[in-house]
């Protein structure tokens, strides 16, 4: 069995999505599967998903507390994202075995068992699509620059419970610190974890796949798996998921 | 050429080396002996060595390479025994050890993280803007701390606005010197400055 998560807040993305989600799990996942929903708000999502609350072990992680907070940098809290930090905690909501999570902005248009079956370590997406010259460059580490895509992880039994304890221990510092979110924490202290989903299964709709020569924007790529709809601050091409399937009939079919 | 005050040579030697070892630091190294970072290195030097001029071993939080506050603190200080450089960044020491020998030593450490008392006659952080706060850790001896309000920098997650904020920042206790000078030739920010003990 394996416990396929995910979570939602605030207004931007509705129980749509979460359905949605579900069903592209239900089509490209081979495997028996459970599908839970970490939320606070039930109200529209299919009976057939399993609904977990914010667990409350990390100080502010809820939304509501995350947003009632005064830490907040660039219009955000600090660490905006971190209710998916739950996701990391040793049999959190009593779940065990492996397991995967996705965020509510991914499109899996082809089947998973690929990923699944090279499984050995845990995996993160990758953002293959940067410029590797500039990951290189002590600014990027200086500014706490993600390596990671956090759209999807897979992982078994309580293989990623240092970040736990890390968190545990050390959440006033990581939330202030961290200020991108999730990703960029992962990326910094955790790296070593993990493998990455090659980009051969994983790409991004606004930055492309693989750096230097795939890079074209706006394109699903139909042999790949995943597509992720993350975007950068001040980019105006970027579009997200709720944006694109507007614009674009073939991710609007795809996303169903 | 002996009585050249600027060893102009030393920085070919390190332009070379960095080129060629580490050539995605180019910008980077050159970047730590702008005109601004000389400016706020002189700032704190001067100021500290006004306060104390004597110490046997001094710790640079946050050290970076040490390119202008290492040469400055050895030209004031002559009885310097240890510097002492921490940084969580291997490259930017491994190029401190190349351009300063035997006058420093380097420990790799993530401030933040890693440290959570500093024994020292003198504790530098130029960068507190970089890192969580100082109050968080035990500072055993004269500090001399920097920060600034340029917030539109990211890697600037820890800024202050003011010299009040600083202070609580910090957690120091006797102040012997606070002052604010702009941040640099272009923006309308400050850098504040800090020497005391907790």
């Amino acid at each position: 069995m394996i416990h396929v998560l995910c979570s939602r807040w605030g207004e931007t993305y509705g129980p749509i999505y979460v359905n949605r989600l579900f069903n592209m799990v239900k089509k490209h996942l081979p495997f028996e599967f459970k599908f839970h929903c970490q939320t606070q708000d039930a109200q529209g999502i299919d009976e057939r998903i399993s609904i977990l609350p914010f667990l409350r072990d990390l100080p502010e992680s809820t939304p509501d507390e995350m947003f009632v907070s005064d830490n907040w940098r660039n219009n955000k809290p600090r660490l905006w994202d971190r209710p998916k930090l739950n996701y990391f905690k040793p049999n959190g909501w009593g779940l065990d075995g492996l397991r995967i999570a996705l965020d509510l902005d991914m499109i899996i248009h082809n089947d998973m068992s690929p990923i699944v079956n090279m499984f050995n370590k845990p995996m993160v997406g990758r953002s293959w699509w940067h410029n590797r010259d500039h990951e290189a460059r002590p600014d990027w580490k200086r500014r706490n620059g993600a390596y990671t895509n956090g759209g999807f992880y897979i992982w078994k039994d309580n293989q990623l419970e240092n970040i736990w304890h890390d968190c545990l221990k050390n959440y006033e510092k990581i939330y202030h610190i961290y200020t991108g979110g999730t990703d960029n924490f992962i990326s910094q202290r955790h790296l070593e974890l993990f493998d990455f989903v090659p980009s051969s299964m994983y790409y991004s709709f606004n930055r492309g796949c693989e750096w230097p020569h795939d890079l074209d924007k706006h394109i699903i790529r139909k042999d790949k798996i995943m597509c992720a709809f993350n975007t950068d601050p001040g980019d105006a091409t970027n579009l997200e998921l709720h944006d694109a399937i507007k614009i674009y009939d073939e991710v609007k079919e795809l996303w169903q | 050429m002996s009585k050249c005050a600027i060893p102009f040579w030393r920085y070919s030697t390190m332009i070379m080396h960095v080129n060629e070892e580490y050539p995605h630091r180019i910008n980077d190294f050159a970047k730590s002996f702008s005109k601004n970072q000389v400016l706020a290195k002189s700032w704190l030097v001067e100021h500290l060595y006004m306060i104390t001029g004597t110490a046997n071993n001094i710790t640079i939080l946050g050290s970076w390479y040490g390119t202008v506050i290492v040469p400055l603190l050895l030209n004031y200080y002559s009885n310097i025994k240890t510097i002492r450089l921490i940084d969580y960044d291997e490259e930017a020491l491994s190029i401190a050890r190349f351009m300063f020998g035997s006058d420093i030593v380097t420990q790799k450490a993530d401030v933040s993280f890693d440290c959570e008392e500093i024994e020292s006659d003198i504790i530098i952080n130029t960068s507190c803007e970089h890192m969580w706060h100082m109050k968080d850790i035990k500072l055993n001896g004269l500090c001399a701390l920097q920060s600034n309000d340029f917030l539109q920098e990211s890697s600037h997650v820890n800024c202050v606005h003011s010299l009040e904020e600083f202070i609580d920042q910090t957690g120091l206790q006797k102040i012997d010197y606070q002052g604010e000078i702009q941040f640099d030739d272009y923006h309308d920010n400050k850098r504040f400055m800090l020497i005391g003990r907790q």
